[in-house]
């Protein structure tokens, strides 16, 4: 398998340029003239002589290519909402690569279109194959504590996407877990991205370009996770001219600013800070303690070193602490703590000869997990990665033929306390390194078959992992169909204790039963667009899992295990119906999910019957809806959004006793014994169902250089009290959080 | 007209104030379902002690619910062999940590070959009950030895031992006394129980403790041997073959109470004294003084 894929990489490699050398190509960079910034998503298309066309959406980075054009005078176009259309005629010749960068203004006259237009924002319904495109303009609709959007609360809004409570910032997709997730900002791994209280990510709207959400089925440029891709990439700063923003709110403040670094414009930076303060103030508000806190901050340098070359360094840092679950008087934890640290390069280069695009990128991604005390904390698990990466893609007539390199090194440090016995508890090294051939063919301007494969290897655990993945879409008019199918290993593994849902610690090890989490994936969906500013997608997918690591089945009534393997399935359908009106936006998301887990278990064999159990994870919410609706009366926004969720799954017990071990050794007057829990069988109860509205006003006043906005909002409108835990030892039940109004206000200089 | 149209509009805003307050409403969770059992029980009856006791937890709904009042519970027990019956009276004891605990005990001795239930009743009727034999008395006999150069095994068979539990082996040396805890392997033979002393492999093992002592394994001189065991009733037998608390601990894998959970045993502790001669010491790689 190796060496077909080496052969398929050479061949590409020198195919390439001899398909490319009887024809031309076009390409160059598309930017906002007033900040500089690449403008992503612009339709750059070319129209011949006969009118046919051929075009291309840009990049996060603005890049657009066009390749395998004939040689003739073409009339090039660049349309985006908002901006005046950009127009140029182009006459091509053979081998010819021509550049034109396109800078496009905004455009009062086209400014009202944002509202029912759909091209610059994402579209909920716009599902491809379990991949969505989400723009900051999306993250803000969703009516939260902040003005100021965030990933987070966003994600939560996907019928496919489900958290077992807003705190503790555990995001599970289409029935993975949250550590088998891969998520990535500018390329760089980030860990846990999501903070304590789950509103909340490393993600805020104002950073972000776009989110590329993979619910399964991803290509195979990405890998080492079984479940899902998070693929975002942030903003560059304004190269023009300084500007930012303040913010604040009952739960967090935060200022951004960026601008540019030298006085031609090349280099430009970003940095954007938030420290929460519910701790301090939605407390109050709410008069509960709310023992949460968490800050990020984000840096982005990017320069334009080159006319055909562009490089960027990304920083990020999240640090988190908190008790999880400490509301309506549950009883205090252990305090759970962890930090991200993420930096990156990327350099991206065009060769002026060839139609080739060509990405390096380095970059470093540590975690840090902690429970207990600050001093002397109970359980630490570090994680540190490096990665050295290249992606190329060929630009040829016929397909975008994309490939690349990796080569990563692991660091790994436990100290779990008597934790999950069967995991290393010393420092381990892991090595990577592999490679990916991913090419798009086009069958047409809208349709695009993707197979892809992925060679993974893990030198120090003399393991290879080929992985076969297919992608593929077909657009016949308003009818788009989609499908995806692909191989998956997760050599490094989160392990957590996910039978309680306050316990948020995770320990990140190579897989410490030898077996390697793998997952299979099978999504088809269907979509289209109606008269009347209606589409409608359903998409339906399979996942059947392998050797997944959960806690051990106990009665000991301790929140912690030793580890057992256990496969699983997971089956769903997403149905997505959205609404664009010249007078209103809005969605019904409704999510269908089932997962299983089978595990076996020798020590149960008695207790239950048979050492194999069924059961469904405590995440299986098995029906989800959302329903978002938002419109401007009187120059404010008000948005309102419904969300519904089906009871999870929870442990019930029959009652309690105390076990002692009658092995001849146990003095009935001296041996304390143990606590027990006569447990029925695992997540055999159903929790209430979730319910919650929330609502917002948002209103801006423009001045001249910037703006103010300001939000009111309340969260839980009506103070429905959805649990988050109920702890079954003490039965002592943790809620969500309460009815919260909010007031956040934010000043913009432009 | 108006004032119609006014009271229909409250109405809809009243009904709409109503659904969100009912929604809003807390949904109680049952976590706990209760169970038909009583009580857990562990201990066992013991012929060679004066006064015989179990511990008894009641099977409640909370986990933390161990008082230290009184238990509801009222035990007796009943010698199936003589008729007898004995009341059980409750005990506290609070361990390290400040958890209780409640130990009921009764005044007599458990007759060898004598078969007791044990009865805990709640106030409320519901009853568990455990029935036990206490096994014969058992006397040891040393079968024949193999010894070899650097291999002897010490066959011992206890007559009338259904089975033995906590077997376990003294050294007796010049250099202090060393125990050596040994794994639950027996045969049944003869009516009896068959347990194999490893002298040579633990020799072995007294030699390593002597060595990391800091002293030289060639100053230990054995005096005797003694081997402890539990003789128990047949029943007295973990399921698997061994005493793995995680197995153990799910409820009812390794139990004999009747409405109710953990177990009731019965025996009592055995030893067979034994010193051997040179040859079998030497074979054993233990070392003797020159004569």
């Amino acid at each position: 398998m190796l060496r077909i894929t080496l052969m398929l990489v050479c061949c590409g490699l020198l195919a390439a340029p001899r398909v490319a050398a009887q024809t031309a190509t076009v390409r160059g960079f598309v930017t906002d003239v007033a900040s500089g910034t690449g403008l992503q998503y612009v339709n750059v298309v070319l129209e011949d002589s006969t009118g046919i066309i051929t075009g291309s959406a840009t990049t996060a980075d603005g890049l657009y290519v066009i390749a395998g054009l004939s040689p003739g005078v073409y009339v090039l176009r660049a349309s985006f909402v908002g901006y005046r259309t950009f127009r140029d005629t182009l006459s091509l010749e053979a081998r010819e690569i021509h550049r034109t960068d396109i800078s496009l203004q905004a455009s009062e006259e086209y400014l009202d279109e944002l509202v029912i237009e759909a091209d610059q924002e994402g579209r909920i319904a716009d599902l491809t194959a379990g991949m969505q495109t989400i723009k900051p303009q999306d993250i803000e609709r969703v009516p939260g504590p902040d003005i100021t959007g965030d990933l987070g609360l966003f994600l939560t809004t996907l019928p496919g996407v489900v958290i077992v409570g807003d705190q503790g910032g555990q995001f599970y997709v289409r029935g993975g877990e949250p550590t088998q997730n891969l998520v990535l900002l500018d390329g760089i791994l980030v860990y846990q991205p999501f903070h304590i209280l789950s509103y909340y990510s490393a993600f805020p709207s104002d950073v972000l370009s776009s989110v590329d959400l993979y619910a399964g089925g991803f290509g195979a440029r990405f890998g080492g996770r079984i479940s899902s891709v998070i693929d975002a990439w942030s903003r560059n700063g304004n190269s023009q001219r300084v500007a930012g923003s303040a913010s604040a709110s009952p739960f967090v403040a935060g200022a951004l600013i960026e601008g540019p670094i030298d006085p031609s414009g090349r280099y430009s930076y970003l940095v954007s800070f938030r420290q929460s303060v519910l701790e301090q103030v939605a407390s109050k508000v709410i008069d509960q303690p709310l023992p949460l806190a968490f800050n990020d901050l984000f840096v982005k340098l990017h320069g334009k070193v080159h006319r055909n070359s562009r490089v960027s360094f990304t920083g990020l840092r999240t640090v988190d602490r908190g008790n999880v679950g400490q509301v309506s008087g549950a009883a205090p934890r252990d305090e759970v703590r962890w930090r991200n640290d993420a930096i990156g390069a990327r350099y991206m280069f065009l060769p002026g000869s060839l139609p080739i695009l060509a990405e390096f990128m380095f970059s470093y991604s540590a975690h840090t997990n902690e429970r207990g005390p600050r001093d002397v904390p109970l359980r630490t698990s570090t994680t540190a990665r490096i990665n050295l990466e290249a992606n190329i893609t060929h630009y040829t007539p016929f397909a975008d033929l994309k490939w690349g390199l990796f080569a990563r090194t692991l660091s790994l440090t436990s100290e779990l306390g008597g934790l999950y016995q069967e995991l290393r508890l010393d420092k381990e090294y892991v090595t990577e390194a592999g490679l990916y051939v991913a090419p798009d063919f086009r069958l047409n301007t809208r349709s695009v078959f993707t197979p892809s494969l992925r060679v993974h290897n893990f030198p120090s655990k003399r393991r290879v992992y080929v992985e076969p993945r297919v992608r593929g879409v077909w657009t016949m008019g308003p009818h788009q169909v989609s499908a995806a199918v692909g191989v998956f290993h997760q050599e490094i593994v989160g392990i957590s204790d996910r039978r309680d849902a306050a316990t948020t610690f995770t320990a990140w090890s190579a897989a410490p039963m030898g077996d390697v989490p793998r997952a299979f994936h099978a999504i088809a969906g269907y979509q289209r667009a109606f008269e009347g500013g209606l589409e409608m997608a359903v998409e339906g997918y399979y996942k059947k899992l392998r050797n997944l690591y959960i806690a051990e089945w106990t009665p000991l009534p301790r929140l912690t295990n030793r580890l057992q393997q256990a496969d699983g399935r997971v089956f769903g359908l997403d149905l997505r119906v959205e609404v664009r009106k010249p007078w209103m936006y809005g969605y019904i998301n409704y999510g269908l999910s089932s997962v299983q887990y089978t595990a076996t278990q020798p020590s149960l064999a008695l207790w239950f019957g048979s050492d194999t159990y069924r059961f469904r994870p405590g995440h299986d919410r098995r029906h989800q809806i959302n329903m978002m609706a938002t419109t401007q009366v009187s120059g404010i926004q008000l948005t309102a959004r419904w969300q519904f969720g089906s009871g999870l799954p929870f442990n019930r017990a029959l009652g309690f006793d105390g076990f002692l071990l009658m092995d001849g050794k146990a003095n009935v007057y001296e041996d304390p014994g143990s606590r027990r829990v006569i447990y029925e069988r695992p997540f055999n109860g159903i929790l209430p169902t979730y319910h919650r509205l929330d609502l917002s006003a948002e209103r801006t006043f423009e001045f001249p250089g910037g703006d103010v906005t300001v939000q009111a909002s309340v969260l839980n409108a009506y103070d429905r009290a959805n649990i988050f835990f109920l702890d079954v030892f003490t039965l002592q039940r943790a809620d969500q959080l309460p009815l919260i109004p909010s007031l956040g206000i934010k000043l913009s200089i432009n | 007209m108006l004032s119609g149209h006014i009271r229909g509009c409250a109405s809809y805003a009243l009904l709409f104030a109503s659904v969100l307050f009912c929604m809003g409403c807390q949904e109680e969770v049952t976590a706990v379902l209760g169970t038909d059992r009583a009580y857990s029980v562990y201990g066992f009856f013991n012929a060679r002690a004066d006064t015989q006791a179990v511990r008894i937890y009641a099977i409640e709904q909370r986990l933390d619910l161990i008082r230290p009042e009184p238990l509801d519970a009222g035990v007796a027990s009943m010698d199936r062999t003589n008729g007898l019956q004995h009341a059980w009276r409750d005990s506290v004891t609070q361990f390290i940590g400040g958890r209780y605990g409640h130990v009921f005990w009764s005044p007599f001795r458990a007759g060898y070959g004598h078969s007791y239930i044990l009865e805990i009743t709640r106030s409320d009727g519901v009853t568990s009950r455990a029935e036990v034999t206490v096994p014969p008395l058992s006397e040891p006999v040393l079968l024949d030895p193999t010894i070899a150069e650097g291999y002897v095994i010490l066959p011992v068979h206890w007559s009338e031992a259904p089975r033995v539990n906590d077997i376990r082996v003294w050294y007796y040396t010049n250099k202090g006394n060393y125990l050596i805890e040994y794994p639950l392997d027996q045969e049944q033979e003869g009516g009896g129980t068959v347990v194999a002393v490893t002298m040579s492999t633990d020799a072995r093992e007294i030699f390593a403790r002597v060595v990391r002592g800091g002293e030289r394994a060639a100053d230990v001189r054995l005096k005797a041997i003694e081997l402890f065991v539990l003789v128990s009733n047949a029943e007295w037998m973990p399921p698997e073959g061994g005493y793995d608390p995680e197995t153990l601990v799910e409820p009812g894998t390794f139990s004999n109470v009747e409405n109710g959970y953990g177990f009731v045993g019965a025996g009592y502790e055995a030893s067979f004294y034994y010193e051997p001669p040179d040859s079998t010491v030497l074979a054993a790689g233990f070392f003797i003084d020159a004569r």
